[in-house]
Formats: C-alpha cells, structure tokens, sequence
C-alpha cells in the first residue's frame, strides 16, 4: 500500500514537474495557441472583408481615389493588438497594407505621389510586425516592398525584399502540396 | 529514495514530450488560420452582392461591435466615411452584381480569383497583378461559376444528361476544391515575382546573386504551376 502510494506519489509530482517544464520551454508554443478574444478577432476579420468590399466596388467605378483613402483608413486605424487577437489581425493588416500599395503603384508608372510615404509605410509594417509565420499576404507586401525599392533604383535591397517573398511563398507551397488532393 | 527520484524524471520526461508535440502541431496547424475565416462562397446569394448602403450599414455595425469590445474607443478602424460612395460607386454596383462574388480577406492576395479556375499564364500575363486586371479576372471567373444553363439536346438520352452533369460537379468541385485554389492563386504571385526578380536580373547580367534568385524562382515558378495542374484545372488543355 505505501509502496503504491509513494509510486502514485511519484508519478502526480512527475507528471506537474513535466507539463511546467515544458510550459516554460515552449514560449513560441504558447504564443500558437488560439486568439485570447475570438471575438475581437472574428469583428475584425467581418470589418476587414466588408471594407474590402466597398474597395472593389469604389474600384470598380474608377474611383481610385476613394478606394486609397478608405484603405489608408483601414491601416492606419486602431487595431488590436497580436497579444489579444493572435497573429491573423497582422495578416490582415498586411493585407489591407499591400492592397492599398499595390493600387498606388497601378495608378502611376512612373514614382508614386508620397514615393517615400509608401515605402516608410512598407517598411514600418514589415519591420515592426516582427517574425510572422508564413503567410501570402506578408511575402506580398515584401513583394511589393521589392516593386518600390526598385523603383527607386535600390536594386540590392529590391533584391532581398524579393528574396523573402519567394522564401515565404516556397515555404507555403511546400505546406500546400502536402495537403493536395 | 533513488527509484522514487528516477519515477519522477521519467514522468517528467514522458509529459514533455507529450506537450511539446501538442504544441508543435499547435503551431503547424496556425500557419493556415486565414483559411477559418468566413468565406463569401458561403453566402446567400443576396448576400454575395450587397449594395453600397447595405455595406457601410455592416461597417457600421462591425464598428460598434468593435468600440464594444474594446478596440479604438473613439477611433475605430475605420474612422470616417465621407465622400465615399459616389454616385459612380452606385453605378458600379449594378455592374459588380454581375460578378462573383467580392474575395475574402483570405483570397485578396494577388488577385486569387484569377487563378481559381485558371492556370497562371506564367510568360503571358503582366508582372503583378493589378486591381484592374483582377477586376477582370473576377468577371472571367464569374462565367466559369455561373455558366449559362445549357439547353439539353433533343435526342440526348437521360444517362448522357447525367454524366455530364456528373462530369459538371466533379470539375466544378475540383475547381472549389481550397487547396488548390491557395495553389493556383500561389502560383500566381511565385510566377509574378519570378518574371520581377528576371527582369532585374537581366539588368544585371554579370551579377551572380541576381542570377541566382532568377534560377530559383523559375524552378518555383515551375513547380508551382506543375501543382496548380494535378488540380484537374479545367481550362488546362
């Protein structure tokens, strides 16, 4: 009976010592775990669709214009934090980011009106969002971040940016070939 | 005292394992969160093409939503709607109610929709997909979801009507089929990196590295497409 007990014992305190081991090794781990608010993150995802809507059809009826400044809105509005709402909302708004660039270059051939407000804008997103797991709509904007520098004939870093959007999409395509049917 | 001590590692051990498993299959499984979200296939089809008022109303809504959880008190995300829906905004919407439905958030990159049913015309089309193109694209799509009902021949017998319907299905779920549309819809942003990354390159010609990131990004490119394929893409001789 004691020898039970002193086994059973052994085995609750191993198993405690265990989960918090690896709770404090695994950081990262905890940081994949499902958003804090889901319901944050479903509001945003609902606003960030339905605004894209609107773009398409503000586009549609060739008001660039209005569809830049509603853009512009949207990325330079609150959001939540990556804390709250988990890495989808930085998605998002690199999204919202790359259409937003990608309709400012379509519009001129030439350097863009705010050349430098564009590429400050790609930078800072890229740069402050920190390591992003891969995904389409970041290794986009590092495309489009490429488009600029070149345009600015800033070939060696247009090359780089370049380099990471391919790196990224490689990672998503090797993901995705996995699951094919 | 001792066989005690080693019960307690190996418990130790055995529930680190465990969990750190969990938590790498946690961290796979979040690379593909965007695909959670809603899509607009879902919808109704009145859904599919609100109007202008309909949306700003759900922008308004989703807001308040918003300011009530908590994010922005005064300064929600999207601050302030004048000036946008213009009356050519309104003559759009008669035009874009044609088409298919307007992308998710998880469909917006490089313009997906016009891979969705199509292979990406690696040496054909322009090097990144604009607005415009993708505007157009979604139109060709539009016809390829909703084709014109066809009039059954007269001397078509039953079995004939059913296997192309079945025929119909099966290339209209291949086509829906969201593995590969995130395929095909990469592949058209690989290949219009790659015809970036070349044109650089070629502007650079004795330079290696450029060379190089050219080389890969054709062999992506290629893969890529190869991918987008085996999906049974309709429009692939």
């Amino acid at each position: 009976m004691n020898n039970f007990l002193r086994w059973s014992s052994g085995c609750a305190c191993g198993l405690v010592a265990g989960i918090a081991l690896a709770w404090t090794m695994t950081g990262n781990a905890r940081d994949a775990r499902p958003p804090q608010d889901r319901d944050a993150l479903v509001a945003l995802a609902q606003l960030v669709e339905t605004e894209h809507r609107r773009v398409d059809l503000l586009v549609k009826a060739g008001d660039h214009a209005g569809a830049i400044r509603a853009l512009e809105q949207l990325a330079d509005g609150t959001w939540p934090s990556q804390a709250r709402v988990g890495e989808a909302a930085v998605w998002m708004r690199h999204d919202v980011v790359g259409r937003l660039i990608r309709l400012e270059l379509d519009r001129t051939e030439g350097m863009p009106t705010g050349f430098d407000a564009l590429l400050a804008r790609t930078e800072r997103r890229l740069d402050d969002d920190g390591a992003l797991a891969p995904n389409a709509f970041t290794a986009r904007l590092a495309g489009l971040q490429g488009e600029l520098l070149e345009r600015a004939d800033r070939d060696a870093a247009a090359l780089e940016s370049y380099e990471i959007a391919l790196e990224m999409n490689r990672l998503l395509l090797d993901a995705l070939i996995k699951e094919q049917p | 005292m001792i066989v005690g001590y080693r019960r307690i590692v190996w418990a130790a051990a055995v529930a680190s394992v465990g969990f750190v498993s969990c938590a790498k299959e946690s961290v796979s499984e979040r690379s593909f969160a965007a695909s959670d979200f809603p899509q607009s296939g879902a919808e109704t089809v009145e859904e599919a093409h609100p109007s202008i008022e309909a949306l700003q109303d759900r922008l308004a809504a989703y807001e308040s939503q918003m300011v009530a959880l908590g994010i922005g008190d005064s300064a929600p995300v999207v601050a302030t709607r004048d000036g946008l829906a213009p009356t050519e905004a309104r003559a759009a919407e008669s035009e874009f109610a044609s088409d298919e439905d307007a992308p998710s958030v998880a469909e917006s990159v490089e313009s997906p929709r016009a891979s969705r049913s199509r292979r990406p015309r690696v040496k054909e089309s322009s090097a990144a997909s604009s607005e415009s193109s993708a505007a157009g694209a979604r139109a060709d799509d539009a016809s390829f979801a909703s084709p014109p009902p066809a009039e059954p021949a007269p001397t078509a017998n039953r079995q004939t009507v059913a296997a192309e319907a079945a025929a119909e299905e099966d290339a209209a779920d291949a086509a829906m089929n969201p593995t590969c549309t995130s395929i095909c819809a990469l592949t058209e942003a690989v290949c219009g990196l790659q015809r970036r990354i070349c044109e650089l390159a070629d502007e650079h010609s004795g330079e290696q590295n450029y060379q190089d990131l050219c080389t890969r990004a054709g062999e992506d490119c290629e893969r890529a497409a190869a991918a987008c394929d085996v999906c049974g893409d309709p429009e692939v001789p």
